[in-house]
């Protein structure tokens, strides 16, 4: 071997290392959580996914993981429910109705807005909101609504940039075939160019899914603690995540409690993977 | 340019027209009619205005930041560039079709009958003649008559821009504007299309921009040569195939310019 054959042999190598060190690291902590939820899944079984209750401290301990499960569901739900559709009009807009200018100054203010910390929204909201929430009827400062306006907050510029790169990418022939039929601005963006920008803005419903139902410190901060099923707006909900950032912290090294929140990780983990999968596989397809 | 032939009517007439991409000047005092159901063609290289001209005829150029027009174009009489004018009504009136086949994401059927919808035909038998007169009309009809709800994408490139075209008609245009039609078809799916567009001038007036000269030649009834955003000369095609009057339309023609 000559000096150049080893010099770009050890580059390979080089590139292939870094390559498999960033699927040796997915592996080894899908490979951790598993192991260290395995002892909490032995002892509670199926218990432990479909139980209500979470009284990990108590002298007789409950181990149920569900009602934070729900939890998590049901405030990602009501977040979605408040973040797609706004996320998707402030798209709509950049991308049929804005000048340039007012192009520039929206995606300036998403952007400093997504650089916001989160743990600075969550403090906005207490001390904010909270107290018209609490006016408004609330009976507990931090309920399920106030953690869906966190969410709303943190995602909503992730949410509309994704959706107007979606609409962007559309050619732009296909909006002048549309103008061109005398439809107005509005219908081509709503009828044409919202269904070819379909595969994307899916994408960005379920990008942002991903992302509210990974999202920790505002939920911990503005959602309340307690892990029950909320009935109402009002109630506070706990989801998984916060769940796991409390406790983890105070929990005693080796026990179930320790081992069932690794499980509660490994649920949102399952739920992240599979969002991540369904997101690739629609990008996939559109590109075809 | 007055041309001294039989004269038909005037549909649309250019005048003392001059238009700005910011600061550059694409078109520069462009003077000229197009005649009721004839094929107009306009020709030259590229970067000529011939594109800008026929998008402006239509006001496609709207969206561009920074674009500008002086002069007038006259439809039937009206300033196309009035704010009073409704802009939906006219491009029903002054339709398009473009380089690159643009069906919709959507069935045969929808893509046909999107223009009639929006323009508030409700009734469901209507449009369903509507949608099988345009097809059949665009000579589409027989090819995909018995799978109108199929996905518009899955029809080959000639198919899509005969479609489009049909998408076209279905609004019942007077005019219609095709800005390179054939350039992304095979020669046999542009033939069609030429074929079909020499059937629609008899009811349609037609605009044509191509760089194709040889096809100009066969469907047009009158030629414009641009060259650097003017309008260099204007005649039936005959008579500019014939005697060039200009220098540099006889230098295009013979294929020194390009």
């Amino acid at each position: 071997m000559n000096k150049r054959e080893i010099k770009n042999n050890s580059k390979n190598v080089m590139v292939v290392c870094v390559a498999c060190f960033s699927i040796l690291i997915l592996v080894m902590i899908f490979g951790f959580i598993i192991k260290e939820s395995l002892p909490a899944i032995s002892s509670e079984g199926f218990k432990l996914f479909s139980g209500m209750l979470w009284y990990p401290t108590h002298s007789e301990p409950e181990y149920g993981l569900a009602a934070m499960f729900i939890g998590s569901l049901l405030i990602t739900l009501l977040t979605a429910v408040i973040v797609l559709p706004l996320g998707y009009i402030i798209a709509f807009f950049m991308y049929g109705y804005a000048m340039p200018w007012e192009k520039n100054i929206i995606k300036s203010s998403i952007d400093l807005l997504s650089g916001v910390p989160s743990v600075i929204i969550g403090s906005f909201l207490l001390v904010y909101v909270a107290p018209i929430f609490f006016k408004l009827g609330a009976w507990s400062r931090e309920n399920i609504l106030l953690g869906a306006v966190g969410l709303t907050i943190l995602s909503l510029p992730y949410t509309a940039s994704l959706m107007e790169e979606a609409m962007s990418s559309v050619d732009k022939s296909m909006k002048e075939g549309a103008l061109a039929l005398g439809a107005t601005k509005f219908r081509a963006g709503f009828s044409v160019i919202s269904k070819a920008a379909m595969p994307g803005l899916m994408n960005a419903v379920i990008l942002t899914l991903n992302r509210i139902i990974g999202e920790t410190m505002v939920v911990l901060m503005a959602s309340g603690g307690a892990a029950i099923i909320p009935m109402s707006l009002w109630d506070p909900v706990r989801p998984l995540t916060a769940a796991i950032a409390s406790e983890m912290g105070e929990v005693e090294l080796g026990s179930i409690h320790y081992s069932s929140l690794f499980a509660a990780g490994l649920v949102l983990l399952t739920i992240s993977f599979i969002l991540t999968l369904i997101s690739k596989k629609i990008s996939r397809r559109s590109s075809k | 340019m007055p041309i001294n032939d039989d004269k038909p009517s005037i549909v649309i007439s250019v005048r003392n027209f001059n238009a700005y991409y910011s600061d550059k000047k694409a078109l520069k005092e462009i003077n000229l009619d197009f005649y009721k159901n004839k094929i107009t063609a306009i020709i030259g290289p590229s970067g000529c205005g011939k594109s800008t001209l026929l998008r402006s005829i239509n006001r496609m150029n709207d969206e561009i930041a920074g674009f500008r027009t002086e002069g007038e174009i006259l439809y039937n009489g009206k300033n196309v560039n009035d704010k009073k004018l409704d802009l939906t009504l006219y491009r029903k009136n002054v339709g398009m079709v473009f380089q690159k086949p643009t069906p919709f994401p959507m069935s045969i059927y929808d893509n046909v009958s999107f223009g009639p919808r929006i323009h508030g035909i409700k009734n469901k038998s209507k449009i369903e003649d509507i949608v099988e007169s345009s097809l059949k009309k665009a000579a589409l009809w027989e090819e995909v008559k018995d799978e109108l709800h199929k996905s518009a994408l899955s029809l080959s490139g000639g198919q899509q821009q005969r479609l489009c075209i049909a998408r076209a008609l279905a609004v019942d245009p007077e005019v219609i504007l095709l800005d390179e039609p054939t350039s992304a078809l095979d020669p046999i799916a542009t033939q069609k299309i030429e074929i079909l567009l020499e059937e629609l001038s008899q009811n349609y007036s037609i605009i044509i921009v191509t760089h194709n000269l040889s096809q100009a030649v066969r469907i047009s009834d009158y030629m414009a040569y641009m060259f650097q955003g003017d309008l260099i000369e204007y005649d039936s095609t005959s008579k500019i195939i014939r005697s060039p009057k200009n220098e540099l339309t006889e230098q295009y023609l013979t294929g020194r310019i390009g």
